[in-house]
């Protein structure tokens, strides 16, 4: 039994409360990536799950028993650290068997199990080493070993990647991928980096500002983004805003935005709203709402561009389009989408839905 | 503003007549007492200035028990005083340096003012604390009293540096089920080596030199160090003071000191700049 | 232990575990300064005798009135005050122009910083011996020095001489302090922004003025906090005097003074109204010290 049930926990940092109320379980086996802007709160909600960070508020079950109090070392989970934190004066073999010393057993069960990990990892002919003399790559893997080899049910990842360069992080990221394949640990896994989130994640958890924005899965908060705030986190590159009114016209709703009008189901909302296009759904001279604009800059990455353009409004958009557009600078286009693509979002920035859809 | 080649290179020859002139000041006085050292009986009221080479004088000063005696007093007391010392801050220091609490701020205060107490004043007070614990004429006397100049400074100089420690590597040993003690002994005295070196070397090369309190606190020869003991060192008359004799005593507790400061010279340059930069 | 670390939180542990590990620490520094500091600070009002120090009673202020009525207690601290300024500054100018001298990048100053250690790690007593030996009237090298050169004819007796002993005690702490001074300025030189002496180099700032205007500024709290550093050494100064002119009144310390009423005369009384003296005295100083140059910052930062 490895799941986690958050119930109303809160962190408090003298006066300042740095998460609120937050509610979450985590099933077990289940793959949840904390993503959000830095000081959102994941790192230290993630420390709280540890026993890094006292909880002040609320409580912590894992695997159905109450943790708040258990210290780290007893609440049967392994934490890789964003530094790699490896001990700089033990060999890796060491690193890797130090928490199966401390649990004082016997050598050769240690070297036995240090050994399984190293040949699991690829890290056997390392093992000699100090983490100094090891690449940024190797430490990680090191540092992950070191995770592994206690056998715990649950993984915790506090922003494993972000000292790596782009080649390794992909690399490793694939790895982390298949360690949880393969040995099925419930794992929880913070990040910065929508990408890794969404190539990782069972489910996702987006944080802001101490409270959970949405939880789902990747797939589910791209296509149905609870507010405007997952909606723009969520996706690369960022999805485009525009303002548009919204009005009920008979049976259905009524969208107006700039100068192009279309009718919707029906809202049941009336006043300002947030257009949300992503730019790989915005079509160059196609659509059911179109709209004048002229190309600022286009920028071809190969099989695809981006073409950033202007609205008569003076608004930018990004759109994605496919192959190597022939547009030149300053040159007239219209710019639409299909109204199913569209997300609506209120004055409160959530996400409209239809009325009986 | 080029300046010429002679120019450069009178500059250079003054630079190296100024480093003669400060080796020759520093150097000197040591020089002239270990040759006076080698000089034997009355070769030594003759000026030459090379030495003879005889070791009679360390003969003398070695065959006599109670010179040897305190040699042996000031190693225990020495020893004493930095495993002591170091084993009191390295866990003073992992509290001040590494738990948030309150009286963190209080307690360094107090550590750094206690730092600057001046012995004189607790001259009185710490003979009645000795005698109370009945270490008076003993060198535990002295490894208790030698306290009061290493702890705070030791205390000090080791929180600075288990502070810059990194966090997440004492949180990965907690989470590897490592008690504090565990965390201290395991993983942060290995990494502590060179402040660990700096403050202890600190601590000897201090306890090794004391004076006042081992004046004080001791009565009897046999229970002397060695600076008391050469201080002590007197003839019957002004004509006969032994001077071969202190010469020699005073090179054999003076060279171990210099190699170590020579071997460590880094290590004491860092301890003593942490102390007076950071203290 | 699990019911015990589960009704306490573990911030609450971790506290603890801080006093657990302080304890030792506060328990020997309050044993060996702050209950002693205490305890002189009573006996200072009262006609203790060193032999018997249990049986006491009060005399109020009696042994400062003694103390403060002993020409020989003003003496010494005449003694001490001249020694620490004198001292202190001749040391503090030789230490900056020595570190200059060893900062420059040439050939065998790596020789040179260890040279200068030396004078630093002999004990204090060996140093006073070794330049007692040096000074020694008939048969030093210092006056077979001076005679060969035709600046005296009989022998100077150093030590022995009322308006000498003095100029020589600071001569030989000179001698063995200069290099701690040397060794705090260079480490503060080190620590100097080296793009500012190229961009004035560039703008043709002459040396002289590089030095004033740029070094010296930037030096200035290394050198203080040096200057404290050795001003508490000095005003506490015991065992150089003791050595090297035991008995004269003329280069008597405060600390000497002190321990000599309590352990010589056995006058616990007054001899802890002169420690305690000594204390508030080194304390005024540091405080004056402290708030004039500011250094309250650069002492508790960081």
């Amino acid at each position: 039994m490895s799941g986690i049930a958050l119930t109303n926990v809160v962190k408090r940092f003298g006066a300042l409360t740095v998460i609120d109320k937050v509610n979450l379980s985590v099933a077990e086996g289940e793959f949840v990536v904390f993503v959000g802007p830095s000081g959102c709160g994941k790192s230290t909600l993630l420390r709280m799950i540890a026993g890094l960070e006292e909880i002040s508020d609320g409580e912590l079950q894992i695997g159905g028993e109450r943790m708040n109090e258990t210290p780290p070392a007893r609440r049967g989970i392994a934490m890789v650290f964003q530094s790699y934190a490896l001990y700089p004066h033990m060999s890796v073999e060491r690193n890797l068997g130090f928490a199966l010393e401390t649990a004082r057993l016997a050598a050769g069960e240690i070297t036995e199990r240090v050994a399984k990990v190293a040949r699991f990892l690829k890290i056997e002919h390392l093992l000699a080493r100090r983490p100094a003399q090891l690449s940024g790559g190797q430490q990680q893997r090191v540092a992950i070993g070191r995770a592994l080899v206690r056998s715990q049910k649950l993984f915790l990842f506090d922003e494993p990647l972000s000292n790596l360069d782009a080649d390794l992080r992909m690399e490793m990221r694939v790895e982390i991928a298949r360690i949880h394949r393969e040995l099925k640990a419930t794992t929880v896994y913070v990040t910065h980096d929508q990408l890794e989130a969404m190539t990782l994640a069972d489910r996702i958890v987006v944080l802001k500002d101490g409270h959970i924005s949405q939880v789902g899965t990747p797939m589910e908060l791209y296509e149905h983004p609870a507010n405007k705030f997952v909606a723009s986190f969520i996706g690369a590159p960022r999805m485009n805003f525009l303002t548009g009114k919204l009005a009920i016209d008979g049976s259905g709703s009524r969208l107006d935005v700039l100068d192009a009008r279309h009718g919707l189901e029906n809202f049941g909302y009336e006043g300002e709203v947030s257009v949300g296009i992503r730019p790989e759904d915005l079509i160059l001279g196609g659509g059911d709402i179109r709209l004048p604009a002229s190309v600022q800059l286009v920028e071809p990455l190969g099989g695809e561009a981006l073409v950033h353009a202007r609205l008569g409004n003076g608004q930018s958009l990004v759109v994605k389009a496919q192959g190597k557009p022939d547009l030149k600078p300053n040159a007239d286009i219209t710019v639409g989408w299909l109204t199913s693509k569209a997300h609506l979002f209120g004055a409160d920035d959530r996400a409209l839905s239809a009325k009986g859809a | 503003m080029v300046r010429s080649n002679t120019g450069r290179r009178l500059h250079r020859i003054a630079i190296y007549a100024l480093f003669g002139i400060v080796a020759l000041y520093t150097l000197f006085p040591f020089y002239w007492m270990i040759a006076s050292s080698l000089k034997s009986g009355q070769a030594i009221f003759d000026v030459t200035f090379l030495p003879d080479l005889k070791f009679n004088n360390y003969q003398a000063i070695l065959s006599d028990g109670v010179f040897l005696r305190s040699l042996l007093n000031s190693l225990i007391v020495a020893f004493s005083v930095v495993a002591l010392s170091l084993l009191l801050a390295v866990g003073a220091a992992y509290a001040l340096g590494r738990i948030d609490f309150r009286g963190r701020s209080p307690i360094m205060l107090l550590v750094l003012a206690v730092s600057m107490f001046p012995q004189i004043a607790l001259l009185s007070g710490l003979f009645e604390m000795i005698r109370w614990l009945g270490l008076y004429n003993t060198i535990g006397s002295l490894i208790f009293a030698y306290m009061i100049f290493t702890l705070p400074f030791n205390i000090w100089v080791l929180t600075t540096f288990m502070r810059d420690l990194p966090k997440q590597i004492e949180e990965a040993a907690i989470m590897d089920g490592c008690s504090p003690l565990r965390i201290v002994r395991c993983i942060f005295l290995p990494m502590m080596g060179p402040a660990l070196i700096s403050t202890g070397l600190l601590a000897f090369i201090a306890s090794w030199n004391e004076f006042m309190f081992a004046l004080t606190f001791i009565l009897t020869d046999e229970n002397r160090t060695v600076p008391v003991a050469i201080a002590l060192i007197s003839g019957s008359s002004r004509y006969e003071f032994p001077y071969g004799a202190i010469m020699a005593a005073s090179t054999i507790v003076t060279v171990p000191l210099i190699v170590l400061a020579l071997l460590f010279q880094k290590h004491i340059v860092s301890g003593l700049t942490a102390g007076a930069v950071k203290g | 232990m699990m019911s015990g670390s589960r009704s306490a939180g573990l911030r609450q542990a971790r506290v603890r575990t801080a006093w657990l590990f302080l304890a030792p620490s506060l328990l020997v520094l309050t044993g060996v300064a702050l209950w002693p500091l205490g305890r002189t600070f009573l006996f200072s009002f009262t006609d203790a005798l060193l032999t018997e120090p249990d049986f006491y009673s009060y005399v109020g202020f009696d042994n400062y009135r003694a103390l403060f009525e002993d020409p020989l207690w003003w003496q010494s601290v005449r003694n001490t005050l001249y020694f620490t300024v004198i001292s202190v500054s001749i040391e503090t100018v030789l230490g900056l122009t020595i570190a200059l001298l060893l900062n420059s990048h040439i050939a065998g100053r790596g020789v040179m910083r260890a040279i200068i250690l030396i004078p630093w790690s002999i004990p204090v007593v060996v140093s006073a011996r070794m330049w007692q030996w040096m000074l020694h009237d008939q048969f030093g090298i210092v006056n077979h020095v001076l005679k060969l050169a035709g600046l005296i004819e009989t022998g100077v007796a150093w030590t022995a001489n009322s308006a000498l002993v003095m100029p020589v005690i600071i001569a030989v702490d000179v001698w063995i302090t200069t290099p701690f001074m040397v060794l705090l300025i260079l480490a503060g030189l080190s620590m100097l922004p080296r793009g500012i002496y190229e961009a004035a180099s560039i703008d043709g700032v002459p040396a002289w003025k590089q030095f004033t205007s740029l070094t010296l500024p930037l030096l200035a709290p290394s050198i203080a906090v040096a200057v404290l550093f050795r001003l508490l050494d000095a005003l506490r100064m015991f065992d150089l005097s003791y050595v090297l002119s035991s008995n004269s009144d003329d280069t008597k310390t405060v600390s000497i003074y002190a321990r000599e009423v309590l352990v010589n005369f056995q006058d616990m009384g007054v001899g802890s109204a002169a420690s305690t003296a000594v204390f508030l005295m080194i304390a005024l100083v540091t405080a004056i010290y402290v708030t004039v140059f500011r250094l309250n910052r650069r002492l508790m930062g960081v």
